[in-house]
């Protein structure tokens, strides 16, 4: 049984229990991106003693990253953002194993990086590299909780390969690529929102977003649940596929 | 024709500055087909994403008369 103190109030939890934070420390999660929603995302993760947390990420802490990346501060600017985000982690939960890995995501690693990973989460800025993961998690089997975020608003599903739509059948094409206004309170609440499906699934608990996207404006502070349906025609996961 | 009543949602530039409208159009006409009628240029319909009737369609969706069709921005950043 895992007697850290730490992880006393989530243990009385009847949906985690003992058994449910053993699962948790034996699991491996990978987080893509370590910009607004992969830091709180990581953060939460972390807390949450999830054992083994790889986070991925190529580029280096800039001072336009400050308002809403916080795993990364003031003095990491021009460092390495996994760099930074491991030594914050780290010392967040010493318990656990995280490691960092400077990489862009591509087709010619990103099958090496899933090895032994339970959950993926996708907390890119793009789509072309959310496309890798998609197609990535669909042959692996790997289960792939998405988020996004712009301005005040957001959105968040979770694609389970065979069971749910995939990337490729809600967004056939990439919409064209702009420079992302965003303030903090967005993506931490959609990363936060992604580490409590990744956990649910690392769980086995039932209520997590398949087929349905929630889309949180905080403008108006009002949600929507959009539903998914399967493309038929997916070049991923229906009859467009490669064979 | 059709009828379908299009409402545009979050920060997504309204067409007339308006929340909501109804839109005719021909039989057979596609989600985008609503979107050039909605008066979005055409470099920005692909931003734009389109739920009908509850559920996420992609542009080529064949509307129907009487469906509800919500507007929003495509939401990518992370």
């Amino acid at each position: 049984m895992n007697r850290n103190p730490r992880y006393e109030r989530q243990i009385l939890m009847p949906e985690i229990g003992p058994e449910g934070q053993l699962r948790l420390s034996g699991s491996r999660v990978v987080v893509f991106g370590l910009g607004g929603l992969g830091c709180s995302a990581a953060a939460a993760l972390a807390l949450a003693g999830v054992g083994d947390i790889l986070i991925v990420d190529y580029d280096l802490v800039e001072p336009s990253n400050l308002n809403r990346q916080y795993l990364h501060w003031p003095r990491d600017i021009g460092h390495l953002k996994v760099e930074s985000a491991v030594n914050k982690l780290q010392a967040m939960n010493p318990d656990i194993h995280i490691m960092g890995i400077r990489s862009r995501v591509g087709r010619d690693n990103i099958m090496d990086i899933l090895t032994g990973v339970d959950v993926m989460v996708d907390a890119l800025d793009n789509f072309p590299a959310r496309f890798v993961l998609n197609m990535a998690a669909y042959h692996a089997g790997i289960p792939l909780v998405h988020g996004a975020c712009r301005g005040f608003e957001g959105h968040i599903t979770t694609l389970v390969p065979q069971r749910t739509p995939c990337l490729k059948c809600l967004f056939r094409e990439s919409p064209p690529e702009e420079i992302c206004q965003v303030i903090g309170i967005t993506p931490m609440l959609i990363g936060t929102l992604q580490a409590a499906e990744a956990v649910k699934l690392l769980l086995g608990l039932e209520g997590g977003l398949w087929g349905r996207m929630l889309h949180f404006d905080c403008l108006s502070m009002t949600s929507r649940e959009i539903k998914l349906e399967r493309d038929p025609d997916c070049s991923v996961c229906g009859r467009g596929r490669a064979r | 024709m059709i009828s379908v009543h299009v409402c545009v949602s979050g920060i997504l530039l309204k067409p007339r500055g308006l929340n909501e409208f109804d839109l005719e159009l021909a039989r057979g006409s596609t989600v985008r087909d609503s979107l050039v009628a909605a008066g979005y240029a055409e470099n920005h319909i692909p931003r734009i994403m389109t739920v009908v009737d509850g559920v996420l369609r992609p542009h080529h969706h064949v509307l129907e008369s009487g469906q509800n069709v919500v507007l929003s921005i495509v939401i990518g950043g992370g």
